[in-house]
């Protein structure tokens, strides 16, 4: 369902050429859960920005359902279900409209977009809240209308970007929830996350992102294997003393992977 | 009506997309308390204010003075007996009503319920003054008249006054109210005593006089206040929903969910840039009617709406020019915002332009500002003239065309610059984007200018044009070869340095970007034909259009710079007005506008645009408009754009145009003969029917040749957007 290539992202900053994420490859089936882990500044968000279109590829590619993003950006766009911790409401919008409005910019037939609103509600429990501002909404409350909102077009492909920032046990219980649901609805999902109890908890294949590259990839038998280490958080202990490679082998214009 | 049906009618899913996500926009913005206080509770606190500290201002202006003094003119030194015998009897009445006693002994305090009355009548008993004269140069404050009719045996007071005055209007009413009580005594009187025939009753009628203008006129207008006051106020109201609808976005987190839908980037700027603009303009009409009820009911009508006072051609065309103000400020606002990551940048980045944008508004407040071409094209200099000129009803036709499309145009260009930022990565996550992304040359080579980039050298071209082809016929002291020499550098400079720079900065190929593909000989041949053949359906139209008087206009009006062109060797006029003009504006109008136009609109909208606006070009002749020019130059704009397409270069409409004006200029020097041969659009006579006939068949052959074969018209990837035609094109060496 997603699979990408060489994925490398460089930016330039006061005249200094910087590689968030290199040669990054790695694909995710339908109905798997992926965990792109890593430190604050690992390239996650970043990988997960390119894969939906957002931002350019310095160079290699994602191709999402068959659609490749560098060419056919928006047919990716409309397989694709983003939920962000950084993403907000409309605050003078109910979450009624808020997701009608989502629904219409996705294609979605207003009857169907209605049916599917109203399995999203019994889904995440939205029908006490879908006609009260959003503005007035508590943070559970608002998290779980950012994850309608991310389905409501229903997209075979769900990019989860550290989707349980800031939320409480409950709130964190609900995303749980709501990935097992993704899961058995046999959606893919890319799930980036610095908390190592959430990813070993709901991944099946986890990749481990440092400086921008893909250290080690597997399910988690797999890393104890390849690290030596029994838990993710020795893994990640361990990754994090590694030094960030000294030279890429990037040049500075590459062309889109072909 | 379930509640899910209720959000299905929330935002008509059967209107087009455009409009349900500006009704979404709308339906955020003025939920928001913040814009509507902005909206309507500003104007309903602001003019009253203004209203009564104006008044405040005019009142303890007159008080400031040592005594009032009503100055009243009269025509005849014998009018002044009679005019005093009313006067004394209304005033005598007015003061009883008004206190219930009068005492005719007390002189008169020279204050505004009783001031010091000053009568001018002439000295001569012989003479007649000129009351109204009087009036306009402000030695007297009104002028009363004594119109007798013998046979009737009635009198009319007739009362001249400024109605753009306050204390003229005061004087008037003053006059007036004297003169009604004597009428109103007069009739409480024949009712008492029964009289069965009374003695007819005088007449009051009051004469304003238009507005005056040049060098008696006040140093300061207030009409010119107005159009400022409401423009700054329809900034206002669109400052804060274009902040909130872009970087208020990107600061709530919304902007990231928005672009990541399957909409482009554009679309999703132009409902934000509607929603802006529905704004501006109901805070416009909020702001005009507030004004509007504000000023009639503080009686600063005459004072701040010209001389007609409020009307409703005034409001309308004032809102009319609010709304195209606010198209292109809308569109300036969201450039701006849409740079910014939050709140305090956007605010940061429109305070300076909104403190910039009012040292211009008070330039017009300046007395004997007028319009000319800088003016005309300078944003929110040329409105705020406009709306003066249209209070003051006296529009210059050029002028207003200029401003409006000017205005329009900039604000096309502002629009096109925001949709190229707004939601970019540099904006969205701050990356190593910024202000230079939108000058900086694209690393991979294109194939075409974008329509944005057309636009930014139309916004460039027309106002450079306006201004700079009026310079040489100021200089009086040059000779017409010089002028003629100038004016050919001014479109060297204009129509093919500008799109040659353009074409370069923006990465484009000058080959495929310009269309200077190698013609073929026959489409070359055949419009060196058509070039010879076109100029009598010219004719033609220009015959056809032109009435006998505008033709007379016109030749009066180039008649002085006819003979001093007949002075100009053929070869310097061919070189001047044929060669250079074809040239270059080929350049401009088939080579740049038409390639960039073709990057998003279909070829027959293409080459309508492209030829219209060439048309609309030739139009402007010395800052003057000739709309008799359009028609006939559209129609050569059309046929060279055709001629472009189909050619795939503009080789061989370089030759047709220059072909075509080279002829036509070369027959000017045979007006006389041809003239005895009944040809000459002096004479507002037919071409021949033979001559006719041999141009359509030589058109025709041109046509035929041009049409025949495969031609070389322009394949499908040489018109690709860019992205698409870098992968193509081999990156700069």
């Amino acid at each position: 369902m997603i699979s990408v290539t060489g994925l490398t992202r460089q930016f330039r900053s006061n005249g200094k050429l910087l590689t968030a994420v290199s040669n990054l490859s790695f694909e995710v089936k339908a109905g798997e859960v992926y965990g792109l882990l890593g430190p604050n500044g690992a390239g996650k968000t970043t990988t997960l920005r390119m894969i939906l279109g957002l931002l350019q590829p310095t160079c290699g590619d994602a191709v999402v359902d068959g659609f490749r993003v560098t060419r056919d950006s928006d047919e990716v766009k409309r397989r694709i279900g983003l939920v962000s911790a950084s993403a907000g409401l409309y605050q003078w919008l109910t979450p009624r409209e808020m997701l009608f409005f989502f629904a219409d910019l996705y294609g979605v037939d207003p009857q169907k977009a209605a049916k599917r609103l109203s399995e999203i509600s019994k889904l995440l429990d939205l029908s006490r809240f879908l006609d009260q501002r959003c503005a007035t909404l508590s943070t559970g409350q608002k998290q779980r209308v950012t994850l309608a909102r991310a389905l409501i077009h229903d997209p075979p492909v769900m990019l989860l970007d550290e989707p349980t920032r800031g939320l409480d046990v409950v709130g964190t219980h609900i995303v749980f929830q709501y990935i097992e649901q993704l899961r058995s609805l046999g959606k893919a999902i890319v799930i980036s996350t610095h908390r190592l109890d959430e990813a070993s908890h709901v991944c099946d294949r986890m990749g481990l992102l440092h400086y921008g590259e893909l250290r080690h990839e597997g399910t988690f038998p797999s890393l104890q294997q390849i690290t030596g280490q029994t838990t993710l958080y020795d893994m990640f202990l361990q990754l994090l003393s590694t030094p960030p490679p000294e030279s890429r082998a990037v040049p500075e214009v590459l062309p889109h992977v072909e | 009506m379930s509640n899910d049906n209720r959000g299905l009618s929330l935002f008509g899913w059967r209107s087009p997309r455009w409009w349900r996500m500006t009704s979404k926009e709308l339906r955020e913005t003025l939920r928001d308390r913040r814009t509507i206080i902005t909206l309507i509770g500003m104007p309903l606190l602001i003019y009253p204010l203004l209203g009564v500290t104006m008044q405040k201002l005019l009142v303890s202006q007159l008080q400031s003075q040592s005594k009032v003094e009503y100055r009243i003119a009269l025509e005849r030194q014998s009018d002044q007996v009679d005019f005093q015998k009313l006067f004394r009897i209304g005033h005598r009445f007015v003061g009883i009503r008004e206190t219930g006693t009068f005492d005719p002994g007390v002189p008169p305090a020279g204050t505004l319920e009783d001031p010091l009355i000053q009568l001018l009548a002439p000295e001569n008993p012989d003479v007649v003054a000129d009351v109204t004269q009087l009036v306009e140069n402000r030695t007297s404050d009104v002028g009363v008249r004594l119109v007798r009719q013998a046979e009737e045996m009635s009198l009319t007071c007739e009362v001249v006054y400024r109605p753009d005055s306050i204390h003229s209007r005061s004087v008037r009413s003053f006059v007036e109210e004297r003169f009604r009580a004597v009428n109103e005594a007069h009739a409480a009187e024949v009712f008492s005593r029964d009289i069965t025939k009374p003695q007819s009753p005088f007449f009051v009628k009051s004469i304003p006089l238009p507005k005056q203008t040049g060098p008696g006129d006040s140093p300061f207008s207030l009409a010119t206040l107005v159009p400022l006051i409401l423009i700054l106020m329809t900034v206002t109201g669109a400052v804060y929903p274009a902040i909130d609808l872009t970087a208020g976005e990107r600061e709530r987190g919304t902007l990231e969910a928005l672009v990541a839908a399957p909409v482009p980037r554009h679309e999703l700027l132009f409902a934000k840039y509607l929603a802006v603009l529905c704004v501006a303009m109901l805070t416009a009409l909020a702001n005009l009617l507030s004004m509007v009820v504000t000023s009639y009911a503080s009686g600063l009508e005459g004072l701040l709406f010209g001389a007609g006072g409020i009307t409703l051609s005034v409001i309308v065309s004032t809102l009319g020019l609010l709304c195209v103000f606010a198209a292109f400020f809308s569109a300036i606002i969201l450039v701006l915002t849409s740079f910014a990551r939050s709140f305090k940048e956007a605010q940061a980045y429109l305070i300076p332009v909104m403190l910039v944008s009012l040292a211009p508004g008070v330039l017009c407040l300046l007395p004997g500002i007028e319009f000319n071409a800088t003016y005309a094209v300078t944003p929110l200099v040329n409105i705020v003239l406009l709306a003066r000129d249209v209070f003051d009803e006296r529009v210059v036709p050029i002028w207003a065309v200029a401003t409006l499309f000017s205005t329009v145009l900039y604000a096309a260009v502002a629009l096109a610059a925001a949709a190229r930022i707004f939601g970019t990565d540099a904006v969205l996550y701050g990356s190593d984007g910024g202000w230079a992304d939108l000058f900086r040359r694209p690393d991979q080579p294109r194939s075409s200018p974008s329509l944005g980039e057309a636009l930014f050298g139309l916004a460039v071209l027309f106002p450079s044009f306006l201004i700079l082809s009026s310079i040489p016929a100021r200089w009086e002291s040059l000779s017409i070869g010089g002028r003629l020499t100038a004016n050919a550098m001014i479109t060297v400079l204009l129509f093919a340095i500008l799109p040659l720079t353009l074409t370069w900065s923006t990465g484009v190929s000058w080959t495929a970007g310009l269309s200077l593909r190698r013609a073929s000989f026959r489409n070359v041949v055949a419009c060196a034909i058509l070039g010879l053949s076109l100029w009598p359906f010219a004719y033609e139209m220009q015959v056809l259009m032109l009435s006998t008087e505008r033709l007379e206009m016109l030749e009066k009006l180039f008649a002085p710079f006819k003979t001093q062109l007949d002075s100009v060797g053929l070869w310097m006029k061919l070189l001047c007005l044929a060669v250079i003009p074809g040239i270059c504006e080929e350049l401009f109008f088939r080579g740049f506008l038409l390639s960039s136009c073709r990057t998003k609109m279909s070829i027959p909208l293409a080459v309508a645009c492209s030829g219209g606006l060439f048309g609309l070009f030739h139009v402007i002749v010395q800052q003057s408009l000739f709309s008799e020019r359009f028609f006939p130059t559209c129609f050569l704009g059309l046929t060279l754009a055709a001629i472009c397409v189909r050619s795939g270069s503009i080789w061989p409409g370089m030759l047709l145009h220059v072909v075509h004006n080279g002829f036509l200029l070369s027959l000017s020097s045979f007006t006389e003969e041809l003239k005895g041969l009944g040809i000459g659009v002096e004479s507002h006579q037919h071409l021949p029917f033979v001559c006719l006939a041999v141009a359509a068949f030589a058109a025709s052959l041109g046509t035929l040749l041009l049409c025949i074969g495969n031609g070389q018209v322009a394949s499908d990837h040489d018109f690709m957007p860019c992205e698409k035609m870098g992968q193509r094109l081999p990156p700069r060496g």
